[in-house]
């Protein structure tokens, strides 16, 4: 139960560091979240990536679709689907609002597994995303471990499929200083696979080799040990940023206190040159 | 016989006359010295009680001279004094300082100490509102003391969630 004074600071601490928020954010999430102790698989990419078709082929939800794909912007929360012992996690597009993006890295601030959807089609990194690559280093340091590129709308790009993902991991690598893994999928292959049943366009479609990509990292457990790890280093960002919150307040407080101490100084000084003199023409009226 | 008896009794009974009378003329001459002598001696008592009377007041009203100009001079340097710490102190001070203190409430003011080390204008305050009442701190004081208090509290506040995030991050 938090005081008056912690809640009105905790006001004070928000708008004074945005950084400070967030990871303050992140971490009273992230302690929810230790309590269920399921990995977090976190989809993010630009709007109309194929995100959510994506996430409703990963955790099997074909017909009905759990993850809303239809609309131009479906997505303008995060949104979660637990399947299997593992918690998908679906955020807005990276394009649409400065809400959405804000959205999407509260999302992505608690990803176990971090997969990033890029449309094949394109196969050339937006301005959007090579910015949101370059905050992501920054804000997730231990990408590298985590993240996965799943390539969507794989089926439009059987032809020159070797030439899109060359020049994709040239641009990736000179981004990230590293290339993830990078998995084309086709989520209308898989659908029609699942619903028709042939296994030949399951295997086309990349997700089962997404899935098994995804598996791996988590059958080694090291997904907990990052996580724990990611939180201590939230924390002790959270108490350098308070402490220099500290720093600030004891300068200015510094500053009050010498202004009053100077004051009182000038007080007593006036006051003792007064008395002295008052009490000289006291000894002297009296003396008379 | 008779003619010499007569006149030498005359003579005698004028020689026992006189000289009675003579005694009786110089015990009242003696008495009227004294009875002169006294008064002159009473109006003298007068006079020089009359005199110290007047110096006694000479100097009273020298006194009373005195303690007035003091006060006067002494109401003036109060009020510069107040002046002087406006940026502190505000309140019906200067009207307390111009006209109303009296000769007893100045002893008063000098014969107290300032606190010589006050941490709050609080404890500043209350001491000098018990030498002159009315006497209060300036809202640019206040101000200043409840943002330091605010700071304080804010500084343990910090320092207690800093130290709950330290912990969290070595566990």
């Amino acid at each position: 139960m938090k005081t008056t004074i912690e809640k009105n600071l905790l006001e004070c601490l928000y708008a004074e560091s945005v950084e400070f928020a967030r990871l303050h954010r992140e971490t009273l999430e992230h302690g929810a979240q230790a309590v269920d102790n399921k990995p977090r698989v976190i989809v993010c990419g630009l709007l109309k990536a194929g995100k959510s078709s994506l996430l409703n082929a990963l955790s099997g939800q074909i017909e009905p679709e759990h993850f809303a794909t239809k609309a131009s912007r479906a997505t303008t929360k995060v949104a979660e689907l637990t399947s299997d012992g593992v918690t998908y996690v679906d955020t807005p597009g990276l394009d649409a609002t400065v809400e959405d993006d804000e959205e999407a890295w509260r999302g992505l601030a608690s990803a176990d597994q971090l997969v990033f959807v890029h449309s094949l089609r394109i196969a050339t990194l937006d301005v959007k995303e090579v910015e949101f690559l370059q905050q992501l280093l920054q804000r997730r340091p231990d990408c590298q471990q985590h993240m996965v590129v799943a390539l969507s709308h794989a089926e439009s790009a059987d032809d020159d499929r070797e030439e899109r993902l060359t020049h994709l991991r040239a641009s990736l690598t000179s981004l990230l200083g590293f290339c993830p893994a990078l998995i084309p999928t086709s989520c209308s292959r898989h659908r029609r696979g699942v619903l028709e049943n042939k296994p030949a366009l399951l295997a086309l479609s990349g997700i089962a080799a997404l899935q098994y990509s995804l598996s791996l990292v988590r059958a080694s457990g090291d997904w907990r040990a990052a996580r724990v790890a990611r939180d201590r280093r939230k924390r002790r960002q959270l108490s350098q940023l308070l402490n220099l919150a500290i720093v600030q307040r004891q300068i200015l407080l510094q500053g009050l206190q010498d202004i009053r101490a100077q004051q009182f100084s000038h007080l007593r000084d006036d006051f003792g040159n007064i008395v002295r003199h008052l009490r000289e023409r006291l000894e002297q009226i009296e003396m008379a | 016989m008779i003619w010499i008896l007569a006149p030498l009794a005359i003579w005698a009974g004028k020689a026992i006359y006189d000289a009675v009378t003579d005694d009786s003329e110089a015990e009242r001459n003696r008495q009227e010295q004294e009875s002169r002598q006294q008064r002159e001696q009473q109006r003298k008592s007068e006079r020089e009680l009359e005199q110290r009377r007047a110096l006694e007041k000479r100097a009273a009203l020298q006194r009373k001279a005195q303690q007035d100009q003091f006060v006067i001079d002494a109401q003036q340097h109060v009020a510069r004094f107040y002046d002087q710490q406006k940026d502190l102190l505000v309140g019906t001070v200067a009207a307390s300082a111009q006209g109303k203190f009296t000769f007893p409430d100045l002893k008063r003011f000098v014969l107290q100490e300032l606190p010589q080390q006050p941490q709050t204008s609080q404890a500043m305050l209350d001491h000098l509102s018990n030498l002159v009442p009315g006497t209060n701190i300036s809202p640019s004081q206040r101000d200043r003391d409840q943002h330091i208090a605010s700071l304080e509290r804010d500084i343990a506040a910090l320092q207690k969630l800093a130290s709950t995030f330290t912990q969290g991050a070595a566990a």
